[in-house]
C-alpha cells in the first residue's frame, strides 16, 4: 500500500493490516515536523508534492523494496498540506518473519523515498518562509 | 499550438502557477523546455525534471494541442 494524504494517518491501524501468522516483526519510520531547526523555530511545515509522479516514484520503490528484501509487506505513506510541529509527515512500515530484514527494507525505502519522490517541504518561521533542500546519498 | 506549463515548489514561486505557451506544431519537449529555460534566468541555474501529463517523458516526445508540461525540482527530501 502507498498513499499521498491530505489526512493523518493511526499507526495502529497500519500495524493492525501488517499482523499476519508469517509475520515475526514489524519496523516503522516515522517523520514528523520539527518545532527547531537551524535555530529557528517552525510555526509550519508545508508540504508539498507533484502527485501524479510522486505516486508512481513510492510504488516502484515499494515494488523494488519487496523484490530486493526479504519482507512480506511494505507501506508508504506521505502527508501533504499545511502541517503543525510534532504532527506526522511520512510513515514507512515494514513486515517481515525477522527483524533484520525489516529494518534494513525501512532503512532503504526512507533513503529512497527522501531522494526520488518530488514531494517538497517549506518551512514557515518567525522569519518567513524557506525551502527544505536537502541532499542524499545512498 | 497551444500547451499548459505548470510549475512547483520554488519555481511555482518565482515563475508563477502555470502558463500557456504557443510553440509550432509537433515541437519537442526538449525544444519546449529550452525555450522555457530562455525565458526564465531561474530555470538555468537548477535542475529539474519535466513531465508530460502527469508522467515523466522523453525529450525526444512531440508535443500536442492541450499537453500539459510540468516542470518541478527533484525530490526535495521527503
Amino acid at each position: 500500500m502507498i498513499k499521498i494524504t491530505d489526512e493523518d494517518f493511526s499507526i495502529d491501524d497500519i500495524a493492525l493490516k501488517l499482523r499476519n501468522g508469517e509475520t515475526g516483526a514489524i519496523v516503522f519510520f516515522l517523520g514528523i515536523v520539527k518545532a527547531f531547526r537551524e535555530g529557528c523555530s517552525v510555526n509550519e511545515l508545508i508540504v508539498e508534492a507533484y502527485r501524479e509522479v510522486a505516486e508512481e516514484k513510492l510504488k516502484e520503490i515499494r515494488t523494488r523494496a519487496l523484490e530486493k528484501f526479504n519482507v512480506n509487506n511494505v507501506v508508504i505513506i506521505h502527508r501533504v498540506g499545511r502541517l503543525k510541529p510534532l504532527e506526522n509527515i511520512v510513515l514507512v512500515a515494514v513486515s517481515a518473519k525477522s527483524r533484520k530484514e525489516a529494518f534494513e527494507a525501512c532503512s532503504w525505502v526512507i533513503d529512497e523515498v527522501k531522494a526520488q519522490a518530488p514531494i517538497w517541504k517549506k518551512e514557515i518561521t518567525p522569519k518567513g518562509g524557506r525551502w527544505v533542500k536537502e541532499s542524499f546519498k545512498i | 499550438m497551444r500547451i499548459e506549463i505548470n510549475y512547483y515548489a520554488w519555481f511555482r514561486e518565482k515563475i508563477g502557477g502555470k502558463e500557456l505557451l504557443d510553440v509550432e506544431d509537433g515541437l519537442t519537449l526538449e525544444k519546449v523546455v529550452e525555450k522555457l529555460v530562455e525565458k526564465h534566468e531561474c530555470l538555468r541555474s537548477e535542475s529539474f525534471l519535466v513531465a508530460v501529463n502527469g508522467k515523466l517523458a522523453n525529450p525526444c516526445t512531440a508535443l500536442k494541442e492541450g499537453d500539459i508540461i510540468s516542470l518541478f525540482p527533484p525530490a526535495g527530501g521527503g
